[in-house]
């Protein structure tokens, strides 16, 4: 009886996720008289069900990643060019030092670079809610190359053959670094 | 070596920050609950940790640095080279915080390590 159940409940009602909490509750009052068997039948429809909206879930974290990878770069390219604008900072002396603040302060492209980041920053920290650090970490390498991109077609910066090299060597390592275990110490 | 001094202090005071940040978000303990009132009590339990305020000051200089850099270097030199953050993080990572760091950890650190070498010779 049971082992039927569970797979008319996995048969035909995988895709439907309300169908499913229906089923749930179905199989829960037919068996509940035998606790044991019955959260052996919630837990395989709620795998099933996890199957279901994993699907949703994937589509989140692709939103995500998309988030991160575009206005992480396109914070620091906006922060280049503000900052490009405000000229190299070459003096420390306190009156030319709190002209460059005050001309930082009063950038737009500062602050848009401050707005970009700060998505990025929020869209982080969600999605280090559900996902696992090392499946987050290697889009960074991803958003290394972007900045290169950006500061080559949108800033117009000269990249040598060697410097493209050396990005891609860099965002190489970043991924491997990322693809390794988030968590190595004793949980305290 | 102005740039120098400055990139070493994004990279070294942003990981200095992360790790003290860490810290202090370790002694909180792990965020189970996403709901905004519980989040508002873990930013102020998190407020507490003396860690908290090293890390967030130290990552406000690394910004800032980051800021007078850029005024003088290419975003697509710059960004790169804070890479360096993962080799900064692995050491500070075994050394502060006691972490284990895997082989595959330090290769990827060596990797990145050469990408920075060749794009600060692919600068000029």
């Amino acid at each position: 009886m049971t082992s039927e159940i569970c797979e008319w409940v996995r048969a035909s009602h995988c895709d439907d996720s309300s169908t499913m909490a229906a089923a749930v509750c179905i199989t829960w009052t037919h068996f509940r008289g035998v606790p044991r068997t019955a959260s052996a039948v919630t837990c395989r429809v709620q795998r099933a069900l996890y199957m279901t909206t994993s699907s949703g879930l994937h589509f989140k974290t692709y939103c995500m990643l998309l988030i991160m990878v575009v206005f992480a770069p396109l914070g620091n390219v906006l922060l280049g060019k503000g900052m490009k604008g405000v000229g190299s900072v070459v003096s420390w002396s306190p009156s030319r030092l709190s002209h460059i603040v005050l001309l930082v302060l009063t950038s737009g492209y500062v602050w848009l670079g401050v707005a970009a980041l700060l998505a990025f920053f929020i869209a982080y920290m969600l999605i280090l809610s559900w996902a696992d650090f090392s499946y987050v970490q290697p889009a960074s390498s991803i958003a290394l190359l972007v900045v290169a991109l950006l500061g080559y077609f949108y800033l117009g910066e000269r990249i040598s053959a060697l410097h493209w090299a050396g990005i891609v060597v860099i965002c190489l390592g970043v991924f491997v670094v990322g693809n390794t275990p988030p968590r190595t110490t004793e949980e305290r | 070596m102005r740039e120098a001094v400055l990139l070493f202090l994004v990279v070294v005071s942003g990981t200095g920050g992360e790790i003290c940040v860490t810290r202090a978000m370790k002694r909180v303990g792990e965020v189970t609950d996403f709901r905004p009132l519980a989040l508002v009590r873990v930013i102020l339990r998190a407020m507490k940790v003396p860690w908290m305020w090293i890390g967030i000051s130290m990552m406000a200089l690394a910004f800032f640095a980051l800021l007078a850099v850029l005024s003088m270097e290419n975003v697509s030199f710059v960004v790169p080279v804070t890479a360096l953050n993962y080799a900064a993080g692995a050491l500070g990572g075994k050394f502060f915080l006691g972490e284990r760091v895997t082989s595959r950890r330090w290769a990827g650190v060596l990797i990145v390590c050469i990408g920075v070498t060749l794009v600060w010779l692919g600068k000029r």
